[in-house]
């Protein structure tokens, strides 16, 4: 079982050095949308948890509440740890 | 100014300009029009858009290319203005000269028409060359005009490559263009068509109510992370539909999705395309049902976002910079057997071009109309403002009849969408 801090933490980080730019903070409660990600970009971060945790999220939980910011992502994904 | 490469997408665009100037039309250019209240002072915006820093600054760019050298930007100071006022202007000739406005490097990458038209209504359409910007440079180019306070990084940082990684992405991506030969893609125009007309934009537009609806079905259709997999389906059915009326049978479609590059989190930078593309085949069988199509979509994107097309195909668009554009083209018709593709669709996202206001006037209505390339003539852009789903159809008439878009806008909306 992986901890919640550790996958939200490499979530952050894969997602800061790949699509953020510089000196952009990002905070767990922020809105993907505010940061202007789009729904690519979450797809990477949903197969990225997939291949780095080995998690899967099953495709009826990719709703916009579960991906709407790394808090809730993160949430779902630790609800489908095996 | 400091030397400025432009980067391989931009590059892209001056190759699809080529192609479509060769072909009779008026170049690779995307335009906004804005609808303003009928109080609306054109001389007064106009004098403010002549004084304008950042349209200043973006008229005076143009691309100079001395092969074997990296194509670069340069400043040029211009005498002319590229702000035409015009009034009693008549519908037909807003249409066919106006919304089809030549913009080029020699002239002028960008071109900014007012208009007050014979009904009163008036009107300004900003006329960009594809090279210049993306979708996020056009929405900030378009901020900036309207508030002259608003400012944004003219290039984008420089990022180094690394030579190696290059070099091997550029191998892959040709290995991975040419063996997925597209070259039996179906398409609604004859390669060797040149279009006379000026393009049509058909613009079909859902209520709050219907765009709430087709967001759901998009999730029944298995359409998961956004509702682009249903959205592209759709296109790809009503094309497929319109190619067997004409009793053409296809083996499949083919085309490319562009891909926002931006680093997230700001509005970023003015001029230059920061894009890659993902590309999908859809066989003819696999557009019988609206759920086989979008299922296929995702299983092709999955595997591509795995291989990392998209960074991939950004290096060897950047590596294909140092091709004279002949030869680039040359190695584009293979791939394609002069084709390109069976058509093109963008997803501009939701609410980014949201403008109450330009220099004063209200703005009563927003329309974006995308270039459109022939081949394939045929382009579907999609947005979603204030909650509503808009579609635009930008076509030619040699490409489309009156009767097959009737058909097919008939079709589309019987469709999930």
């Amino acid at each position: 079982m992986v901890s919640r801090d550790t996958i939200e933490a490499q979530v952050s980080d894969y997602l800061t050095k790949r699509f953020l730019a510089k000196g952009v903070k990002l905070e767990a409660s922020m809105a993907f949308a505010e940061l202007g990600i789009d729904s690519m970009t979450v797809v990477e971060l949903v197969m990225y948890i997939e291949e780095e945790f080995g998690i899967e999220i099953p495709a009826d939980q990719l709703t916009g509440d579960n991906l709407k910011s790394l808090d809730s992502l993160v949430n779902c994904a630790i609800s489908n740890q095996a | 100014m400091k030397r400025q490469p432009l980067s391989g997408s931009d590059y892209f665009h001056l190759l699809l300009d080529r192609k479509m100037l060769r072909n009779g039309l008026v170049g690779n250019v995307s335009r906004i029009h804005l609808e303003l209240e009928s109080s609306a002072d054109l001389n007064s915006i106009a004098e403010h858009l002549c004084q304008n820093r950042t349209f200043q600054s973006v008229s005076e760019l143009k691309v100079v290319h001395r092969w074997p050298l990296l194509p670069v930007w340069k400043k040029e100071k211009r005498e002319r203005k590229n702000v035409i006022t015009q009034t009693g202007v008549a519908k037909d000739d807003f249409e066919s000269s106006v919304l089809n406005r030549k913009v080029d490097n020699e002239n002028g990458l960008v071109f900014i028409d007012l208009c007050e038209l014979e009904d009163h209504t008036k009107h300004v359409v900003i006329s960009m060359h594809h090279v210049l910007f993306d979708h996020q440079g056009m929405v900030n180019f378009l901020h900036a005009l309207a508030d002259d306070s608003k400012t944004f990084p003219l290039f984008p940082e420089s990022e180094k490559p690394n030579f190696w990684r290059t070099l091997a992405n550029f191998s892959y991506m040709t290995v991975y263009m040419l063996s997925r030969s597209s070259g039996k893609l179906g398409t609604l125009v004859d390669k060797n068509l040149k279009p006379k007309s000026a393009p049509r934009f058909k613009v079909i537009e859902f209520s709050e109510a219907e765009t709430k609806q087709i967001e759901q079905n998009a999730w029944k259709a298995g359409s998961r992370i956004g509702q682009s997999a249903l959205y592209i389906s759709a296109t790809a059915q009503i094309v497929k539909q319109t190619l067997q009326k004409r009793n053409e049978n296809p083996p499949y479609l083919w085309f490319s999705v562009p891909n926002d590059q931006r680093k997230k989190g700001t509005a970023g930078h003015l001029v230059s395309n920061q894009l890659s593309f993902l590309f999908f085949r859809l066989k003819t069988e696999e557009l019988n049902e609206t759920e086989t199509a979008v299922s296929s979509i995702n299983q092709q994107l999955k595997a591509q976002i795995k291989n990392r097309i998209t960074k991939r195909y950004t290096d060897l668009l950047n590596s294909l910079r140092l091709m004279p554009m002949p030869v680039y083209e040359a190695m584009v018709d293979l791939a394609s057997n002069g084709k390109m593709s069976s058509f093109g669709f963008s997803d501009l996202g939701t609410d980014k071009i949201k403008l109450n206001d330009f220099l004063g006037a209200e703005v009563m209505n927003t329309f974006h109309y995308p270039p459109v390339p022939s081949p394939p003539g045929f382009n579907v852009v999609v947005s979603k403002n204030n909650g509503k789903l808009k579609f635009v159809w930008a076509y030619f008439d040699e490409v489309l009849s009156d009767d097959e878009i009737d058909r097919m806008e008939a079709s589309f909306r019987m469709l999930p969408i």
